[in-house]
């Protein structure tokens, strides 16, 4: 399983990679631009990523226009349904409203409620079927 | 009038002769003055009677003998009664012996004497005492007259004195109360002026106390969740029991503050004014759903099951706050998970009909009762009302948190104008019950609104150009409007009434129609109405509707007949394009060029000097500055990343890699800067035999371009020299 994780801050992306890197390559990129750059050249050097974890307040560009980038991409590249990257938004509940709206509209697979622990993060991927045996 | 009526009239009869006082009497021994007789009283010398008059002061006549011890004891009498006794009122008849006429026609002129009858006219005393008796009884008649006239003049005067103390204190009163009054005004006048000065100070730092905790409380949970992940991973880690118990100790800590956090922002936000309730057309099934996905493994962790029951008879899409309802609905879920373990959590929706609570038309708007059931530990009687407080704690409540969720979830409610409530039974569970009213959609087929959440941009086949219809009979806009759009690529067609937009709509297809609101022959909503009617099955062009004012009802109507969007007149070309782009895909994307540039696929190994130049405009003093940069600080970073990557120091690698990637897209040198992308990427995973791999297609590109730059700079300072 190939992982993006999109964080900003420093020790949430330390916890994400140390739990996430145990199931495969795991790339971490600061914000939205990075995000949807290295999703693209992913992509174009043909290892897509399986799983994207996205933060929602990011400086630049925040998670739900990177998302909306990334599905716009997808499309062009005639990647559909299934095919598609499985993107947990990762949010601090701040705000609802950017929740629903990355839910519904930006076309999130899902979304987490920080703090992020393990137990969490595994269950919510595993209903993905991303993996099998935890 | 008060009547003088005494048992006898009095009758003093003062002479030294015995004979006298006989012969009186005889003559007036039957006598009766007005029914009543009189009683006599004898006295024979002026000692005796000034005694007697002292004695009985009703005595009503005095027959009286001049000469008695002495020649003028008489007068002495009369001196007595009229002066020392001050007794106006009897009558005294003067008798005398020897007539001599002149002293007597002195005395009697002299001293206040009624009637003089000289002693052998004695049997003529019954004339006498009569006309004494009634002189005596008017006199008396008047003087008690007099008196009662006295008297109530005396009691006047004292009245009017009262009167004039009263009037004085009222004054007084009247006066230290004008003075109090002044000075109360006064004193309220700079109370009310400091309160305001207060309150301004108050509002201002409360917003900025607001602002700073909103701030502050974001500030340290992003931290907060760090230290909680961490604790995580370490106690997922191999160590030993005592390290576990440690670790898990100051997770349990952590969670609690991080409680503590997430009420503080959630009421620091209510209390400044950047909260606001957003209304759209939304879908009930999925503001529950957001509700529960978040607090699932929350609920796991305590083996809750959440189970939501939407009655079947409630309509699908509502116009409402959508995320301010999800707002309560976590709150008041999150609440009931921190209260239960090893249950099941009801989530319940049905329509209010019985008892409606709020009034409202049931053709436009629907009541709904929201019910969160858990069965946990319950809430005693007297606590119902006051969980609803902030900061209230239960005596149970040893969870943590600061009591702040159901009283934001309460002040949401009511701001909505829906009512919140709780009941509970100890021990066997409580439940929430809250009650909304939300406007009702209309959803036939057709007339499906296009909702905020649920809406993607239709792709619109490429052979054409997009079709956008412009009614608008105002001149003013047209020039933005039409000119934006075609600059963006759009076929235009342009009318100027409600009419021509549906006969236009008739006799040709457009993906988008723009309409003023207010036409003069059909408004936007009934022109809208009529396009909707004439639309195919299964075809639905959208309409955006422009306006100056916009109001709830009028938003309600344009929603009715199927209008999809509004734009705020005057109209901002930005807005628009942006607004358009969430129906019907631009083709032109001026706007998201750059963020387009990102996920472009189109990648040119050549140096192109025009794209360069484009991008700054043919500014060549900043193309040929940029040139140089690449070429200088270029070679230098790569130079430093390959000392480095060979000397096992990369610390600053994914530095030098950004300021790589930033210098080659500043020349357009796109496969270079993905590569850099790529390198940064790697460096920070720490794969560097990955990046060494890169590193070397990098340098390779880096070489060509550097050539071909170098070329154009040598032939530009050439040309520039020629």
């Amino acid at each position: 399983m190939k992982t993006l994780i999109v964080e900003d801050d420093f020790v949430c992306r330390q916890i994400l990679k140390d739990i996430l890197k145990k199931y495969g390559d795991c790339d971490i990129v600061v914000d939205g631009e990075e995000a949807v750059q290295a999703f693209r050249l992913a992509l174009e050097d043909n290892e897509p990523y399986d799983l994207v974890t996205m933060d929602i307040m990011m400086p630049r560009m925040d998670g739900n226009e990177a998302l909306k980038l990334i599905r716009e991409y997808e499309k062009e590249m005639n990647i559909r349904g299934q095919n598609e990257v499985k993107v947990i938004m990762t949010t601090a509940l701040d705000d609802p409203k950017t929740v629903v709206e990355s839910y519904y509209k930006g076309g999130a697979t899902s979304y987490l409620v920080k703090p992020l622990t393990e137990d969490k993060l595994l269950a919510e991927i595993q209903s993905f079927g991303l993996l099998k045996d935890i | 009038m008060k009547s003088l009526q005494p048992g006898h009239w009095k009758v003093l009869i003062t002479d030294d002769q015995e004979m006298i006082h006989v012969m009186i009497k005889h003559y007036l021994k039957d006598y009766q003055f007005q029914g009543i007789g009189l009683q006599f009283i004898d006295s024979f010398s002026c000692k005796d009677a000034k005694s007697l008059l002292n004695n009985n002061p009703d005595i009503a006549v005095v027959i009286l003998d001049v000469m008695l011890e002495e020649p003028d004891s008489g007068f002495q009498i009369v001196q007595y009664i009229r002066e020392t006794l001050n007794n106006k009122l009897l009558k005294i008849i003067m008798l005398t012996g020897n007539l001599d006429i002149e002293k007597a026609k002195f005395f009697f002129m002299t001293y206040d004497i009624d009637i003089y009858c000289p002693k052998y006219d004695i049997n003529k005393i019954y004339f006498m005492m009569t006309a004494s008796l009634r002189a005596y009884q008017s006199s008396y008649s008047i003087h008690i007259l007099h008196d009662e006239l006295k008297q109530k003049l005396k009691n006047q005067e004292s009245a009017e004195q009262e009167l004039k103390e009263l009037n004085l204190q009222l004054e007084q009163m009247i006066h230290n109360k004008d003075d109090q009054l002044k000075a109360t005004h006064h004193s309220l006048k700079e109370a009310v002026a400091y309160a305001r000065k207060l309150t301004n100070e108050i509002e201002s730092s409360n917003k900025a106390k607001s602002q700073f905790l909103a701030n502050l409380s974001h500030e340290i949970r992003t931290p907060m969740n760090g230290i909680i992940g961490m604790l995580d991973l370490a106690l997922n880690s191999d160590k030993n029991t005592k390290q576990k118990e440690y670790i898990a100790l100051a997770k349990h800590a952590a969670d609690h503050m991080h409680f503590l956090l997430t009420d503080i922002l959630d009421f620091s936000k209510m209390k400044t004014s950047q909260f606001s309730i957003n209304c759209s057309t939304f879908k009930l099934l999925d503001v529950i759903e957001s509700a529960m996905i978040p607090l699932q493994l929350n609920a796991l962790e305590r083996s809750i099951q959440l189970i939501k029951e939407v009655a079947p008879d409630i309509p699908k899409y509502l116009y409402g706050a959508p995320d301010r309802l999800l707002q309560i609905l976590i709150n008041l879920i999150k609440n009931a998970i921190k209260f239960s373990e090893c249950c099941e959590i009801v989530i319940r929706v049905k329509k209010n009909m019985l008892s409606p609570m709020l009034e409202f038309n049931p053709d436009t708007h629907t009541e709904l009762i929201f019910s969160v059931i858990d069965q946990g530990i319950g809430i005693a009687k007297n606590h119902l009302e006051s969980i609803f407080e902030p900061f209230f704690q239960s005596d149970l409540d040893t969870k943590g948190g600061l009591g702040l969720g159901l009283s934001i979830c309460k002040q949401l409610v009511e701001m909505m104008g829906g009512k919140l409530w709780a009941e509970s039974d100890r021990n066997k569970g409580s439940t929430f019950h809250f009650v909304l009213t939300f406007k009702l959609i209309d959803l036939n087929e057709n007339n499906k609104p296009q909702t905020n959440n649920m809406h993607q941009p239709t792709e619109i086949q490429t052979n054409r150009k997009p079709k956008i219809l412009i009614a608008e009979e105002h001149f003013g806009h047209e020039d933005v409007c039409v000119n934006t759009l075609e600059s963006h690529g759009f076929d235009v067609t342009r009318v100027y009434d409600g009419a021509s937009a549906v006969s236009s709509f008739e006799k040709e297809t457009f993906d988008l129609i723009l309409m003023d609101l207010k036409m003069s022959d059909i408004d936007g909503i009934m022109a809208t109405r009529l396009i909707r009617k004439k639309e195919d099955k299964g075809k639905r062009v959208p309409i955006i509707v422009l306006t100056s004012k916009v109001n709830d009802k009028c938003l309600d109507a344009c929603i009715r007949v199927g209008i999809d969007g509004h734009l705020s007149k005057p109209i901002k070309k930005e807005e628009m394009i942006r607004k358009i782009s969430q129906y019907i895909s631009i083709p032109s994307q001026h706007l998201v060029e750059t963020k387009k540039s990102l996920i472009t696929t189109d990648i040119k190994r050549q140096f192109d000097i025009h794209i360069v130049k484009k991008k700054y405009h043919d500014n060549m003093d900043i193309v040929i500055e940029k040139l140089n940069d690449f070429i200088d600080h270029g070679n230098n970073l790569i130079e430093k990343i390959e000392s480095g990557l060979v000397r096992g120091d990369n610390k600053h690698g994914v530095k030098y890699f950004h300021e790589l990637m930033i210098l080659s897209a500043d020349i357009d040198a796109k496969k270079i800067s993905d590569n850099a992308f790529r390198c940064k990427l790697a460096y920070r995973k720490e794969d560097y035999e990955k990046a060494k791999r890169i590193m070397r297609s990098i340098k390779e590109e880096y070489q060509v371009y550097a050539k071909q730059i170098q070329i154009f700079l040598n032939d530009k300072s050439s040309f520039c020299q020629k």
